[in-house]
């Protein structure tokens, strides 16, 4: 090729041809080098919006809040001040009393307030409803999710970008596809139904209409998972655990604990999560009587938080109290991860439905109206405030 | 010593069957019209199929047998022990319940759904016996 030399800024036309022959194959090898090059697309185990990597050791891709992180990494530059001058029982990584293994995984002997051990375990728990959706995955899966898998396997490292689909051959037939554990989740999780919640729903005792800003937190594209994880956490970190899920026509709910409250409907310190009786022994006359009057009661409160962008009433028909004392056993552990992955439409609505209930020596009666308003009920269970706070 | 007479034998079965009766049927009355916190249609529903059948045959044929001569029979003492046991076990286990929960730490209506399982046992061994007693004999 007759004079390759740098353009420059002269009449000649010839000259001008060949500087439009240079760009010509500056632009072609550029396009070249792109096109070699593989595509950066987000990991596998990337997090949706307001998730971050826990990191609590290293590969950790376990998706958190970004105080769940932030709370990992405090945990660990503590931990040699939480373990036991020269060992104990457990051997050198016995932790000081009130303090356990955080065992964020198996071997993992950081040493935690026992909170923190149990909000990890929940993080492990949830970790696959805070993932992003691969988008081969997204799409529909089978031979598309296998070709962005495969291609995946062949990174040297198991963290490096994927490459997009279209920049590799799509594999022969004959050559078996590779089926990891994620691949088989995500195709069990997709045909997971959630049971269906009562609906309309039973009458409740009252009702609180949660602000959208408390569930979304600024998330600029919140997800049903992400407003569920933001709910659940709120949930947690005041105690209740565990949470069960359930379908609605439009939408899901999240539904708690039967749980015993005192006279100002904050949980009770003793026996919260117990519906037992105390038998009157020893024989006190006094305890019998109201015992057989039925004056010996205590007041209980299920939850349900209903995701709707439906306006609903009731169905007019009472729940028992058995019945919805048994709604936290029969729901599911999460969110499916298609309806996780969903956006939160701008027009749902979380609405809080409690039911009240008295349980005594002659049986759980509903209360209805209840004793408390709704945002007394959540106030006074520390729900309220935790979503008040920052994220 | 009084020889037992079918006579006496049905009145005397007939005071146990309703004392205790109504023992039950007064706690259940004090329950419903003094308690808190309960629903008092599940008690009736334990109790009225548990005692009213019984009470009726036992009156039908007291009322039946008044105009009768068959009442000066001589009766079997042994039979008159063995009714009159039954009767009062099966008595004995409506009562307790009733009585006695507020020491076990159950809710009533728990205690009264589990005692039937006895109670159904017992309920046909004491009817039936008390069947040689109660039943009207045509002339």
């Amino acid at each position: 090729m007759p004079g390759l030399r740098p353009a420059t800024f002269n009449a000649d036309p010839g000259s001008m041809k060949n500087a439009h022959h240079a760009m010509a194959l500056l632009l072609v090898a550029w396009l070249g080098v792109l096109a070699l090059c593989p595509a950066v697309a987000a990991p596998v185990d990337a997090c949706i919006p307001g998730y971050v990597w826990r990191e609590a050791f290293p590969d950790d891709h376990v998706c958190v809040t970004p105080a769940g992180r932030d709370q990992a990494a405090a945990d660990n530059q503590r931990a040699a001040e939480r373990r036991t001058p020269g060992g104990g029982a457990y051997g050198p990584d016995t932790c000081k009393p009130g303090f356990v293994w955080r065992e964020a995984r198996p071997q993992d002997h950081v040493c935690v307030t026992p909170e923190v051990r149990a909000q990890t375990g929940r993080d492990n728990s949830l970790a696959h409803t805070r993932r992003l959706m691969p988008p081969a995955a997204a799409n529909g899966g089978g031979r598309r999710h296998a070709e962005v898998w495969s291609a995946a396997r062949e990174t040297t490292s198991p963290h490096a970008p994927m490459a997009l689909p279209k920049m590799r051959k799509p594999l022969p037939e004959a050559m078996p596809v590779p089926a990891p554990a994620a691949r088989e989740t995500t195709t069990m999780s997709a045909s997971f139904r959630l049971p269906e919640f009562p609906w309309p729903p039973p009458p409740y005792s009252t009702r609180l209409k949660l602000d959208r800003d408390l569930l979304i937190a600024g998330q600029t594209a919140p997800t049903n998972g992400s407003v569920a994880a933001r709910m659940e956490h709120a949930l947690a970190a005041n105690g209740y655990t565990p949470l069960s899920y359930y379908a609605l026509p439009d939408g899901f709910v999240i539904v708690t604990q039967i749980e015993r409250i005192d006279a100002r409907a904050a949980p009770a310190a003793k026996q919260r999560w117990s519906t037992q009786l105390s038998p009157v022994i020893p024989f006190n006359l006094e305890a019998y009587i109201r015992a057989l009057l039925g004056k010996d009661g205590d007041s209980f409160r299920v939850i349900a938080f209903a995701f709707t962008p439906t306006p609903f009433t009731t169905s007019g028909r009472p729940v028992a109290p058995d019945d919805a004392m048994r709604w936290v056993e029969k729901g599911a552990t999460a969110l499916p991860a298609a309806l996780a992955g969903q956006p939160y439409g701008s027009d749902t609505v979380c609405t809080a439905l409690v039911y009240e209930f008295t349980i005594s020596s002659l049986g759980a009666v509903s209360k209805r109206p209840g004793i408390f308003s709704g945002e007394q009920h959540l106030r006074a269970a520390g729900i309220l405030d935790l979503l008040e706070r920052a994220p | 010593m009084t020889t037992l007479t079918m006579h006496l034998a049905r009145k005397r079965l007939a005071v146990v069957w309703f004392a205790g009766a109504f023992v039950c049927f007064f706690v259940l009355l004090v329950i419903s019209f003094f308690a808190e916190n309960v629903d008092p249609t599940s008690l009736w529903d334990w109790f009225l199929p548990a005692v009213v059948p019984n009470l009726s045959l036992i009156i039908g044929v007291l009322v039946y047998a008044h105009r009768q001569t068959q009442s000066d029979t001589p009766i079997d003492p042994f039979l008159y022990r063995l009714a009159l046991s039954l009767s009062l076990l099966y008595l004995a286990l409506l009562v307790l319940p009733l009585l006695f929960f507020p020491l076990t730490g159950k809710p009533l209506p728990e205690l009264l759904n589990i005692s039937r399982l006895w109670l159904a046992a017992v309920q046909g061994l004491a009817t039936g016996v008390m069947g040689a007693f109660f039943v009207r004999h045509d002339k």
